[in-house]
């Protein structure tokens, strides 16, 4: 699983600067799949989960916590994006969803598939939390460390001294 | 001491040099920019040895003055070296061979110009000579054309490097760096302030007004403020831009230790609200997968399994509990600070561990989430220095242990109501 998970890093991290932010991060993966991802804050107070991707047939939705700090945010953002590298089709159908749930006003009827970020028992769930966890970690060496095959001229001087 | 500079700090060039040349671990590539990094720090190093009174001495030998010839040619070259080691840093190394070009072609000019003034000027007339210290006004024209050529190359590389290193020791993300990009731009500066010197001195020669009286070089006691000055102008300013590009790369290794151990006690730290977190939410950990034992990746992966557990216990988050402790922690005179806050957030969470380890009701309004000032940086370094202090006060302040006592007595369980 973990490397399966580098794999998928490999083929994305070219698309990114050594540096990068969630949005470019969003936007890279939103390039690697052909279709566009939108990511929404929610107060998700009282729902089963931080966390939610919605595959739909043309476009990715992905919801998170928005009562937790900044790092949790990201992390729970890299997860869904993680479903979404992963090709995961969603174990939760829009019929499974109650319908006095608040969840089912919040979701399209078409959607395909949903994820929730919730525990680490299903196969996806460990290897979304696991990419994620990759994600975050480079983008947190990125902070500490120079790029090891600077690219730009900004990569170039913080790798001057290393 | 001027023996002792003169080789030791080549000795650490030579070192910088070796460094940068050592094979690299699996087979990683060395920087696009290694190449004239080495080359920079090698002609620095054989810049600084020509002015080592042996090798000025022997220079001198051969014929009167040659020590400077041979030092002013080192240094130009060294200066040149500088301008390619900047553009092979902002340019594609094809763009930056393109654009080095013109300025070998400048340095060559500026080689032979300097060369033909030399030995176009007889002896008896050259800098250390009698008739020119003693007649500077009317020392050879060559001389000053020599000088004009010497400061036109080290001035742009100067300038060049100062602008740069400047301008990029405010963007650069980590402060050992700026420190030193910011002392190899003051560096440049004093070199600057020199050059001008030189200019100045030769304009007013060529114009026939002695400004600075006592000839070329310090042979007299009456001018000891310039000398000093153009001893020690230069000086500072190479001292200053050597040690400003090399002391971060020496320093990055004790760096990158320090930040490691950094890690791994911050890990350490957050043990106890992490033990309790997820012995009440233990689907928050990830288990099935050991990804690594780095510590970054250990303390990345306990800080997200603290912030998972502390929001699913958010429905046992006590208004009751988080207005008591904001009380005693103002009793204690620590309402606003940074302690402060993390106490009021221990002593809410332990409770909630509390509720959540006796199966108690769930609030009705739950006490929303306190995030640190420090951790809204929102990175891995912000997040777990504002977790460990509410896990350090979660092990030991005795607000927190009342707020779980208070807890464990007020609350009716969920089985009881
Ligand atoms: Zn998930």
């Amino acid at each position: 699983m973990h490397a399966a998970c580098e794999d998928r890093l490999g083929d994305l991290l070219p698309l990114l600067p050594h540096r990068f932010s969630e949005e470019e991060l969003v936007q890279a993966v939103s390039t690697l799949i052909g279709r566009p991802i939108y990511v929404e804050a929610r107060d998700m107070k009282g729902n089963f989960a931080c966390g939610l991707r919605e595959r739909y047939s043309d476009r990715e939705v992905i919801s998170f916590e928005i009562n937790t700090s900044p790092l949790h945010r990201s992390q729970i953002v890299c997860h869904e994006l993680a479903h979404i590298l992963c090709g995961h089709k969603g174990s939760i159908r829009y019929s499974d969803i109650p319908s006095d749930d608040e969840l089912a006003d919040m979701i399209d009827w078409s959607v395909l598939g949903i994820s929730a970020r919730t525990s680490y028992e299903e196969q996806d769930e460990q290897e979304a939390e696991l990419m994620a966890s990759l994600i975050v970690q480079r983008m947190y060496r990125a902070t500490v460390m120079p790029a090891k095959r600077p690219t730009a001229a900004d990569e170039r001087w913080n790798a001057m001294f290393t | 001491m001027i023996r002792l500079i003169t080789l030791g700090l080549p000795a650490l060039l030579v070192a910088a040099a070796l460094f940068w040349i050592r094979p690299r671990r699996d087979g990683q590539a060395r920087p696009a920019h290694s190449g004239s990094t080495i080359t920079m720090l090698l002609a620095w190093a054989v810049a600084i040895v020509g002015f080592h009174p042996g090798v000025q001495d022997a220079a001198d030998d051969v014929t009167r003055d040659l020590a400077k010839l041979v030092s002013n040619v080192l240094m130009l070259v060294a200066s040149v070296s500088v301008v390619s080691w900047l553009m092979f840093l902002n340019h594609e190394q094809a763009e930056a061979r393109r654009r080095l070009r013109p300025r070998l072609a400048f340095l060559g000019a500026a080689v032979t110009v300097m060369t033909v003034a030399f030995f176009a000027v007889p002896a008896d007339r050259r800098w250390s000579s009698e008739f020119t210290n003693t007649h500077w006004g009317q020392a050879p024209i060559l001389l000053h054309v020599y000088t004009l050529a010497y400061v036109l190359v080290t001035g742009h590389a100067t300038y060049d490097c100062l602008a740069q290193t400047w301008r990029r020791s405010s963007q650069s993300p980590w402060r050992v760096h700026r420190a030193g990009l910011r002392g190899a731009a003051i560096g440049c500066f004093f070199v600057l302030l020199y050059l001008a010197y030189k200019v100045v001195n030769a304009g007013a020669s060529i114009a026939g007004v002695e400004l600075f009286p006592g000839g070329p070089r310090c042979t007299t006691l009456v001018t000891p403020f310039r000398c000093s000055f153009s001893f020690t102008a230069p000086l500072l300013g190479v001292l200053l831009i050597t040690a400003g590009l090399t002391v971060p790369a020496l320093l990055w290794p004790a760096a990158k230790l320090l930040r490691r151990r950094w890690e791994r006690k911050t890990a350490q730290d957050l043990l106890p609200l992490w033990t309790d977190v997820t012995a009440v939410r233990p689907q928050v950990v990830l288990r099935a997968v050991v990804i690594e034992t780095d510590p970054d990746v250990v303390l990345h992966r306990r800080v997200v399994e603290v912030c998972d557990g502390i929001l699913d216990l958010d429905n046992h988050r006590s208004r009751a509990i988080q207005r008591m402790a904001t009380e005693a922690v103002e009793r204690r005179g620590q309402a606003g600070t940074a302690t402060g806050a993390a106490i009021v957030e221990a002593a809410v969470v332990a409770a909630a561990i509390e509720a959540a380890r006796t199966g108690a009701r769930d609030q009705d309004d739950p006490a929303p989430q306190a995030t640190g000032e420090s951790a809204r940086a929102g990175d891995l370094r912000a997040e777990a220095l504002w977790l460990r202090s509410v896990s350090q006060q979660y092990a030991t302040n005795d607000i927190v242990r009342t707020a779980v006592a208070v807890q464990r007595q007020a609350a009716p369980t969920a089985t009881a109501a």
